[in-house]
């Protein structure tokens, strides 16, 4: 009772409320004074009805405010968590779409069909993998490749019929790289695109250094005359009938060590194309063919590949990159500037296999070949990287100008070579073991 | 591009040249350079499709008359849904239709059949093959030309269907050469296909890789055999283009046709 009398029971609005406090009655202390109010309106003294407190002292606004914020860091937390609930979704969707190579989402250009059948091929067993990728390092150089069965194969439930392959020389001076266009024609090209990749590139890289800087056609065009006698023995094994069923474009080249006075060399057979980029963009090797785009000039094996054979001779240390592709590739990056410019953008910088493989996933209307490419990046500008991860897929980037201050750099062949000796005696070479660090001269 | 290498001496061609190199006088030959040959692009600004193109030559003489051009006019859409089923098809076919009797005539321009509907065809007059040779090769240049410069093309195929001879005075083999001119960028492929009274040894010299004689009596029943097989082979042709040697891939059912020898003109 005593307690109750202590009480003030306030109305419920507020201007009640500021006028019932003007004539509260304040407890001294121990017992803070205390308002109720009860749940109807009138003002009356009560001694049964307490219904919310008020403590009017500095305590009680401490507690409030506590209470405040207490709320808003609830509120702040529910917040936090409901962001993070709702971003694991997206990041799930944005794995499965990496696992599938499809962030950031390829081009589609011209009226193009979603309904392509996609079968693989159940009849060859000795189909080509529908999509085969690599990257690493090769000798002082980054290297990039991919290869995917094209629509027109898919479509049908053949194997592609692309292929590429690399070696670092035998002397470890230079790099060497081809890829291959199995004619469609021939039930057996892949085969022969996946046997003179290889056997050429063995060849190349079996070409001492200097030898191959003191006559290079001769020895260029004696590589590429035995890779096609030997693709003979394909014919051997009793794989084909005959060494007719193996045609194929190729295009390979020949890369020194950078710095190398002259420069490399590439050459082909067929429409198979190279491309070379630096930061003016894109720039084809070989000239087209203004003839019919299924009818195909040259291919090995040819018991005279020499008469079908083109050689130019490069200075790939102009270049942020080399570019060798197959004919289905080289007319996308020819004719379309919505392809072109996707390519060059992820080209621009060293990627990763699936980087590789999501470059070449783009749809554009009639583009129904096999496509392949396999890039080549001096060694000067992983140097300068460090910003991308081999484990990532290949960030899009703007061009990538390689510094004056490193272009002087690599005027010094005492520098590149001294680059080239730590490079190989870390044993990199041929070693997928991602890029350096940054600012890491190797 | 000016970063480019140059060689030691000497001039640099503007392209690659194709030179036997296994010989010792090649083997001496200083090495192409591509100084002028990158600097001279060949990438197009916008966007150019590769095609397809397909014609064909119908005989619309009067031998024609009933059944015949009446299984023409029912069978011709089928090559408008085979374009509409398959996308690859779709995508690159482009079709054009001719006609000849003692005329030739362009019923419907190089066209992709999805967008448009093909012509009913009526009967003409006497057949005249130097008319249709030349309708030929004038409506494919022509509309070669008009994809533009720098469209990527496969190589024209010529799908050529009479059930007659050639009933006019003019030689009609003069105009086929120009037609198989080996020289022209845009010579076809002939397939023909022969039903009626149909000269076999003028089919023979007419075709260039194929020539099928339609083994049915019944002319209209021919022809319904016939167009089936001209859309089956644009279809399979048209998914298996990338480097198919130029072949146009055509699989007829022997029971009703006879394959016929190729002739030369």
């Amino acid at each position: 009772l005593e307690l109750c009398d202590n009480l003030v029971c306030l109305p419920d609005t507020k201007a009640e409320m500021m006028a019932a406090k003007a004539t509260a009655v304040t407890v001294p202390s121990p017992t803070p004074a205390l308002k109720t109010t009860p749940p109807s309106a009138p003002t009356t003294r009560s001694t049964d009805v307490v219904v919310h407190v008020h403590v009017d002292t500095p305590a009680s606004e401490t507690v409030a405010f506590t209470a405040l914020l207490l709320a808003v860091m609830v509120l702040i937390g529910v917040l936090v968590i409901a962001l993070r609930l709702r971003r694991k979704p997206v990041e799930s969707q944005h794995a499965q779409h990496h696992l599938a190579g499809s962030a950031p989402r390829p081009p589609v250009v011209g009226a193009v069909s979603s309904a392509v059948n996609q079968r693989l091929d159940t009849q060859d067993i000795l189909r080509l993998p529908s999509v085969q990728a690599d990257a690493g390092q090769v000798g002082p150089f980054w290297l990039a490749a991919a290869s995917a069965a094209g629509l027109a194969h898919l479509n049908r439930g053949k194997t592609g019929q692309d292929c590429y392959s690399y070696l670092l020389a035998d002397d470890g001076r230079s790099v060497v790289a081809a890829v291959a266009d199995g004619l469609g024609s021939k039930p057996h090209s892949h085969l022969g695109a996946l046997t003179l990749t290889r056997l050429l590139c063995r060849e190349l890289a079996g070409v001492p250094f200097q030898r191959m800087v003191e006559a290079p056609r001769d020895h260029l065009a004696r590589a590429v005359q035995s890779a096609s006698d030997q693709a003979e023995n394909v014919v051997k094994l009793g794989l084909v009938r005959d060494v007719g069923e193996l045609a194929c474009t190729i295009a390979f080249c020949w890369i020194p060590q950078p710095g190398t006075a002259g420069g490399g060399y590439a050459g082909r057979v067929g429409d198979s194309s190279l491309f070379v980029l630096d930061p003016g963009g894109l720039h084809q090797v070989f000239r087209g063919d203004d003839g019919p785009i299924n009818v195909v000039s040259a291919s090995l094996p040819n018991a005279a590949a020499g008469t079908a054979l083109e050689l130019t001779q490069i200075d790939f240390d102009a270049f942020s990159a080399a570019i060798l592709v197959t004919d289905g590739l080289a007319g996308d990056l020819l004719d379309s500037q919505t392809i072109r410019e996707w390519l060059t953008d992820r080209w621009a910088r060293p990627c990763a296999p699936d980087g590789m493989i999501e470059s070449l996933r783009y749809r554009r209307q009639g583009s129904h070949d096999d496509r392949t490419a396999l890039v080549i990046w001096p060694s000067s500008d992983h140097r300068r990287g460090g910003d991308w991860d081999v484990t990532a897929p290949a960030k899009p980037s703007g061009s990538a100008p390689r510094s004056e201050s490193g272009r002087r750099r690599r005027a010094g062949a005492t520098q590149h070579d001294d680059l080239v000796v730590k490079r190989l005696s870390r044993g990199s070479a041929g070693n997928i073991s991602g890029p350096p660090a940054a600012g890491s001269r190797g | 591009v000016a970063r480019l290498i140059a060689v030691p001496s000497g001039t640099f061609p503007r392209r690659a040249v194709r030179t036997p190199v296994v010989d010792d006088h090649a083997a001496s030959q200083p090495l192409t350079t591509n100084k002028e040959m990158v600097a001279m692009p060949e990438f197009n600004s916008g966007e150019n499709f590769p095609v397809f193109p397909v014609f064909l030559l119908i005989d619309v003489s009067y031998s024609m008359i009933g059944g015949p051009i009446t299984a023409v006019n029912e069978c011709l859409p089928q090559l408008k849904e085979a374009v509409g089923e398959d996308p690859t098809v779709g995508e690159i076919a482009r079709v054009g239709l001719l006609t000849f009797s003692d005329k030739g005539t362009t019923k419907l321009p190089l066209s992709d059949l999805q967008y448009v509907d093909l012509p009913t065809l009526t009967v003409e007059a006497q057949t005249n093959f130097a008319e249709a040779f030349r309708v030929a090769r004038r409506e494919i240049d022509a509309s070669m030309l008009a994809l533009g410069k720098g469209t990527r093309f496969h190589r024209p195929v010529l799908f050529f269907l009479s059930d007659g001879f050639h009933n006019a005075p003019e030689d009609w083999r003069a105009p086929l050469r120009g037609l198989k001119d080996p020289h022209w960028r845009f010579h076809p492929e002939i397939v023909v296909f022969g039903f009626g009274e149909a000269d076999q040894a003028e089919l023979s010299e007419i075709a260039t890789t194929h020539a099928f004689m339609a083994k049915n009596v019944d002319p209209a029943q021919q022809v319904k055999e016939i167009i089936p097989l001209i859309v089956s082979s644009i279809k399979t042709t048209s998914v298996s283009l990338p480097h198919s040697g130029g072949g146009l891939t055509i699989e007829p059912d022997l029971t009703k046709f006879t394959p016929l020898p190729l002739g030369t003109v």
